[in-house]
């Protein structure tokens, strides 16, 4: 029974597969990079993987994704995206004294999908202050 | 500040190293039904949420703690306890947890897809009023 749904996941997936390669709900799921200021930003791609125009919310997160981020922002905080379609976005944030790096989480969610699953995906992101090594 | 942004634009523009994306698609929604004891509603009687999640590597999937999202008005929602059960499978392998109100995790191997079924149970010891319940748990892939 499992194998069958299994195999109808993965027939499904090869199905979609063209339209899913453009359509990631969230890429990269990590990056790192240095920044010679105290800023540092991401470029990332939300994408809209269902059959139907949503909203999505692109939230700044600490690592554990449980708490908003503070000293962090998205361009979009909120997109509406076609069908397998997606879209680029650039989350900012400060790396504050003393510190030398930081890291923070970016979640992705549909906004207001009414069902019994809020579906999310998240990635982590860490910047890192020219010349602070490592 | 215009030359925080472009130093900040200009180190976008830097090549990144190719790594993995994730789609979480909710296959279908569930829906909670009664069961043969009065004080139990669960989507094992009535349609368990089914989730897809594709395109990754080693993904780390977790499942939060489950909530009531809704109920009829005269409910004692403060009484009623909310778990979440699971099942998943991919290529080579497989997970499942048991009923828990706590958060679960598990990390799935390198796979096309990951197929997530998913049982909500609400328990009210004194009994359900007629109405609509509704829970939601959230599932993460990171």
């Amino acid at each position: 029974m499992q194998l069958k749904a299994h195999m109808c996941a993965l027939l499904f997936v090869a199905a979609t597969g063209a339209a899913a390669a453009n359509a990631q709900s969230l890429s990269p799921m990590h990056n790192s990079g240095v920044t010679p200021s105290d800023i540092k930003g991401f470029r990332l791609s939300v994408g809209n993987p269902y059959p139907r125009q949503m909203t999505f919310l692109v939230l700044p997160m600490e690592p554990g994704f449980r708490v908003a981020a503070a000293a962090a922002a998205v361009d979009f905080p909120q997109l509406t995206l076609a069908p397998n379609t997606s879209r680029q976005v650039i989350v900012t944030f400060r790396i504050l004294p003393p510190r030398k790096e930081r890291t923070i989480g970016v979640c992705v969610e549909p906004k207001d999908l009414r069902g019994t699953v809020l579906p999310r995906v998240c990635g982590t992101y860490t910047g890192k202050l020219l010349g602070a090594g490592g | 500040m215009q030359l925080r942004t472009a130093v900040v634009m200009l180190l976008l523009g830097l090549p990144a190293p190719a790594l993995a994306a994730c789609n979480v698609l909710v296959s279908t929604s569930g829906v909670l039904a009664r069961t043969g004891d009065s004080t139990v509603l669960s989507s094992e009687s009535g349609v368990p949420s089914v989730i897809v999640i594709s395109g990754f590597l080693n993904p780390a999937i977790s499942l939060s703690n489950p909530r009531l999202e809704s109920w009829p008005s005269g409910f004692d929602w403060t009484s009623a306890t909310v778990e979440a059960s699971y099942s998943a499978v991919w290529t080579l392998g497989s997970s499942n947890g048991g009923y828990s109100s706590g958060t679960q995790s598990f990390t799935a191997g390198i796979g096309l897809a990951v197929t997530l079924t998913l049982n909500n149970r609400v328990t009210a010891p004194g009994g359900f009023r007629q109405g609509a319940y509704t829970t939601k748990t959230t599932i993460s892939c990171s």
